[in-house]
Order: structure tokens, then sequence, then C-alpha cells
């Protein structure tokens, strides 16, 4: 019936006419034509208030014969009509109605079911002061039971290295170490040019041009060789391992794991953790070697010293107690790297948004941890050193 | 409690009782219990959001009820211990619903691990296990493939082969149907059968795909979340024809059509 409806509709606009007769003192009898849907209802409704306004009925009747069409919008128009008659307690009836009409008025009950929701509460500040503190002290919690996980499952596979799955410790030797050799080379060429030019304006005023090489040796192998590269690694990997554990949690990987039998912290992290301790280090000399090559540019280009001179300047500023606790930095950064990256994984939502959050979560907390870390190292090599 | 006829008398494997389980404040279901005989396949269905796939997590170990507890194999799994749970888990297989392969995996080697984890095999053997538990699944051949390069269905057959890849006593089945065409799924159903009649699992699974579940359940237990519990439970044919309660004949009769197509309409 509906079909044919649509089919006899003509082309073009749709339209609707509303006209009210007087039948008997009391009594309204409402007549609808055309089509009454969401793009002519609009119309009809400042005309509804009036009726109401000016009218003072009795009971009303509602003449749909004239109707072709009516939709969704169309028949709460109707029930709209019929609540307020109610509430005015007006005998209220249809005539014509099409078996179109009654379809479409049983889809839309007078009172639908609605499934009881609480309404939604708005926390207050200090309300909102006392979940970020009580969430702030959950998330240390789970971070020290994530710690205290990790080191149980290195333990265990320090004692039995045959369960380490060593095909991923190498995957992600490669991703982590090999494929960041040359970002991290070519930031940390740049930035022993930016060290050397910048300090060659000011030492070139006193003549010493040549405690360039010894200001970008001291500070690139104490300070920003590690952390340098610990961000780029936090950016790199560490971001890469919250995404595929958080990815694996949404797909339920993680729960298979455990089904298994497998401990997912140490199927997951441990070989993660192992790759970056053994790379990270590499890539920290490497990352020195660059720095001093760079500022060996400014050197040879505006500072007329020689190779010979520069390189001699910088070894000789150099101990091997710097490269030591440069090394031992950069191992430090690369358990918090792993670590926060596969953590926060874990702790991602079974959703897309969640996934995402824990990724900016990994990058910002490994930040930030090993920038805490290297201010702890430079308090501790002072008194060693 | 009603049980399928040629399971009766057989021995428990799984017990449920007196489960609750709360979402955040809500309660899903309270004090649900019901047990799973050997070489059952047993059906929990219910619409989205009854809480079926909360039951199963509690079944499985992966979460905890809020009050309740779980036995299986005669082990109170709600309150075990990481080695009790290690063996409990040796002895049952997961189908999760997107299969749950990993990724970073091909197919054999995710069909391998629980056999390198739990076995002390040769790695030829493991190799011709491998190959027989993707072969069962139609699935031979496909051994070198990672999951992305395979459709929706053959991924889901490739977490049944690892899900069985120990034999397990006890096949748990995440929404089996869902995401798959009548072909695929009718497909699904076959082989089902077939393993259960070769291998003599026992076989618990969650859906809201009634006509499925229907054809291959032994016995059924209707969750529901108006009445925060069992709505119904019993052999489905039975349950149906039986069904008294205004919910029941309701929730039965929209999710399975009549066995005569004529009357259905066109």
């Amino acid at each position: 019936m509906g079909k044919t409806a649509m089919e006899e509709r003509p082309p073009g606009r749709e339209e609707v006419s509303f006209q009210v007769d007087r039948v008997s003192p009391g009594e309204r009898v409402l007549s609808f034509s055309g089509s009454l849907t969401v793009h002519t209802v609009g119309g009809l409704l400042p005309r509804l208030r009036e009726f109401w306004t000016t009218e003072n009925p009795a009971g009303i009747l509602v003449d749909v014969s004239g109707l072709r069409k009516v939709d969704t919008a169309g028949a709460l128009f109707f029930r709209e009509l019929e609540g307020e008659s109610r509430k005015r307690s007006l005998p209220f009836a249809y005539r014509g109605a099409s078996g179109m009409l009654e379809g479409i008025l049983g889809m839309v009950p007078s009172e639908p079911d609605v499934l009881p929701v609480p309404p939604a509460r708005h926390p207050g500040f200090v309300e909102e002061i006392g979940k970020g503190t009580v969430a702030f002290f959950r998330d240390f919690v789970r971070v020290t039971g994530f710690v205290g996980d990790l080191t149980l499952a290195v333990g265990f596979c320090l004692v039995r290295p045959r369960s380490v799955r060593w095909g991923d410790v190498l995957h992600y030797m490669r991703r982590a170490g090999v494929d960041g050799l040359p970002i991290v080379g070519l930031i940390s060429l740049l930035l022993g040019l930016i060290m050397a030019f910048m300090s060659s304006l000011q030492l070139r005023q006193f003549g010493a041009n040549l405690y360039v090489a010894s200001l970008v040796g001291i500070a690139m192998v104490k300070e920003l060789g590690p952390m340098m590269t610990a961000i780029l690694v936090a950016g790199r990997s560490g971001s890469a391992y919250a995404a595929e554990i958080g990815t694996m949690i949404v797909h339920e990987e993680v729960d298979a794991l455990r089904t298994m039998g497998f401990e997912p912290v140490r199927f997951l992290t441990v070989p993660k953790v192992i790759a970056a301790v053994l790379v990270v280090p590499l890539l920290t000399l490497y990352a020195d070697f660059f720095g001093v090559a760079g500022g060996l540019v400014v050197g040879i280009t505006g500072l007329d010293l020689t190779v010979h001179t520069y390189l001699r300047e910088t070894m000789a500023s150099i101990g091997l107690f710097d490269v030591f606790s440069s090394l031992v930095k950069s191992l430090v950064f690369a358990v918090i790297i792993a670590a926060i990256g596969c953590q926060r994984g874990f702790q991602a939502g079974r959703s897309a948004e969640g996934v995402g959050a824990s990724t900016t979560s990994a990058v910002v907390a490994a930040i930030f941890l090993i920038i805490v870390a290297d201010s702890a190292f430079a308090i501790l090599f002072h008194y060693i050193g | 409690m009603a049980e399928g006829k040629e399971n009766a008398g057989r021995e428990p494997v799984l017990i449920v009782e007196d489960v609750t389980a709360r979402f955040g404040e809500d309660v899903l279901f309270e004090k649900v219990g019901f047990l799973v005989r050997r070489g059952e396949i047993f059906a929990i269905a219910g619409e989205s959001g009854c809480g079926k796939s909360t039951l199963l997590k509690i079944m499985i170990g992966l979460l905890k009820p809020a009050s309740g507890m779980v036995w299986v194999e005669g082990v109170n799994v709600t309150g075990a211990g990481e080695e009790q749970m290690r063996r409990i888990r040796s002895g049952m297989g997961v189908l999760f619903q997107s299969g749950a392969l990993f990724g970073s995996m091909t197919l054999g080697e995710n069909v391998a691990l629980p056999l390198r984890e739990y076995t002390d095999l040769p790695a030829p053997w493991i190799d011709r296990i491998v190959r027989a538990k993707l072969a069962m699944v139609n699935l031979g051949g496909l051994e070198d493939r990672y999951p992305a390069e395979l459709s929706g269905g053959m991924q889901k057959r490739a977490g049944l082969a690892r899900a069985m890849a120990l034999d397990p006593g006890i096949l748990f089945f995440d929404e089996p149907f869902s995401g798959l065409d009548p072909v695929t799924s009718a497909e699904l159903e076959i082989l089902i059968r077939r393993i259960r009649s070769a291998v003599g699992s026992t076989m618990i699974m969650v859906s809201h795909d009634l006509p499925s579940l229907f054809n291959l359940a032994d016995r059924i237990i209707l969750l529901d979340r108006g009445a925060r519990g069992i709505l119904a439970e019993g052999d489905p044919r039975e349950m149906k024809r039986d069904a008294v309660d205004g919910r029941v004949a309701r929730f039965l009769h929209r999710a399975v059509p009549d066995e005569k197509p004529e009357e259905v309409g066109e």
C-alpha cells in the first residue's frame, strides 16, 4: 500500500494543506491533505499553535483521507495533537486513516518505551579534584604493580633464557635501532652544528675558539646524546609499543594469550625491554659520534681549526667515566621507555580512542620520567665523579 | 534443571554457582547458576548488553565475579592460583569473537604457540599437528599466511584451529557466528558438529544468534537483562514449544523463524 502511494507521488516539492471546519458548536474537523513529512511539518507548527490559541474546541476529528504520504515526523505531529487533546480532555478521532498512516503511527507510540536512564550528573569542582587525585594514585599503584610484574618476568627470563622469544627481540632491535639510525644521526649532527655555531659566536670574542670542541664534546656525551636519543626512541618506539599492545587488547589478543596460559607481561614486554636495553646505549654512542662530527664541521669551516686539533681537544675533555656514565644513563632510559610504553598499552581501553590516548600518554610519561631520571643522575654522578 | 537427554547423568565439567556480575554500579546479572555436562554443546543466549560475554570471561577466568563461584573440572576458577589456572587452561580452548589471532605471526605459528608452551614435542611433530589442525578447519596449506591476508570467516576458523591445538576437553566460543554471512555461518556449524563428534569436547557457546544455537545446542539458557539472570533453561526445541512466559515466547519467536517457510510470508 505504502508502495503505491510512493509511486503516485508527483515529482517536485512536497506540500501539505490544512484546514479547520466547524461542524457543530464545539467540534472541529482538522483536514490534512498532501504530504505530511519532515519537509512540510515545520510549516504547520505555527498554524497549529494558532489553532489552539484562537479556537476552544470541544472535540477534535482529524480527517486524513487527503494525505498521500506521512512519515515519522508526520506521525509525531499527530501524536502531539493527540497529546494536546488528551491534556484538555477532548474526544479525539481520526477519519479516513489509511493502512499506511496506521502503520507509521504504530511505529511512533504515544508513550514510547524508554529505558530507565539515570539523569547525567555533573560533578562539582571538589569532586573533580578528588577524582583526579584518586586517578593519579591509582595510576601510581598500577605502574608500581607493573614494575613488579616486569621485574618478576625479567627475573624468570634470566633464569630460563630459552623462554625469551629471541626472534621478537631481534625484530624489535631492528625496529628501534637500525630503523632509528638515520633520524638519530641527523638530529645529533644538527645538534652538534647548532651548539658549535652558537657557542663560537660567544667564545670567538675572547679568542677561545678552541673550547668549542670541548663544549660540544662534553655536552653531547654527558647530557644531550643520551637524552636526545632517549626522547627520539620514546617517540618512535615507546609509542609503537603502546599502540601495538593497545591494539592487541582491542582485538582480544591479550585475552587469548591469558587463556592459553601465557603471562602477557612476560610474553609481550620482555622482548621489547631486552631489545631497548641492547639498542639504546649503542644508539647513544652513535648520537655522540654524530654530535661531535657536527661540531667538527663548524670548527673546520668557521673557526679555522684543523681536524686533528678539534679531535684532540674533544678527546682531552671527555673521560672514560663520562662515556661509561652516559651508557648507564641510556640503559636506564631504555628500561623506562620500553616499560612505560608497554604499561600504557596494557591500560588502554577497548576502543580506538583508548589506544590513541595510551600512545600519547606513553610518550609524555616516558619523556617526563627520562628527565626526572636524568636530574637524579646529574646529582649522583656529581658525587661519584 | 533441564538437561539434554543423551547427556543426563554424565559428570559435570563446569558448574556456575550463584554468580553475580556488575558493570560499574549496574548489576548485569544476579545469582546465575547452571552446570554443563561432559560432551554437551551448551549455549548461553541473550541480547546485547545482557552480560553473556562477561559471563564467558568469568568462566574462563579472565574476570572475577562480584560474588559466586565457577568450578571447571572440579577446580574453583574464581579462587585458583596462577599454577592451578595454568593447568586448567591447558585443558580449555577459547575461540574469541574476532578470532584474536596474533597479527605478527603466521597461521602456523599461531596454532603452534600453545603446542610449544605446553608440550615438549619436537619441532617436526609440532609442524605436523599444526598442518593437521589447519586442515581440519579447511585451511590446509595456508600455514605461512598472516591473519591480515585472510577473510573474517577464515580468521575465525584459524582461531578455532588454535583453540583446538591441544585437543582441549572444553571449548568456549564467544559469538562464533557474528560477522559471518549465512553460508560461512552454516559451514562453521557443520565444522563445530564435526569437531564435537571427532574430538568429543564439551562446547560452551555464547551468542545472540539463536537460529544457529538452536541447530547446534543440546541445552540452552536465555540470559535476560530485565530479569538480571536466567530467563529460561532447557532443550531449545522444547523450550520454544513450551514457552509460556510472555518474555520467553517473545524472545524465542522473534529470534527463531518458524520452521515452515510458507508461514513466515514472502
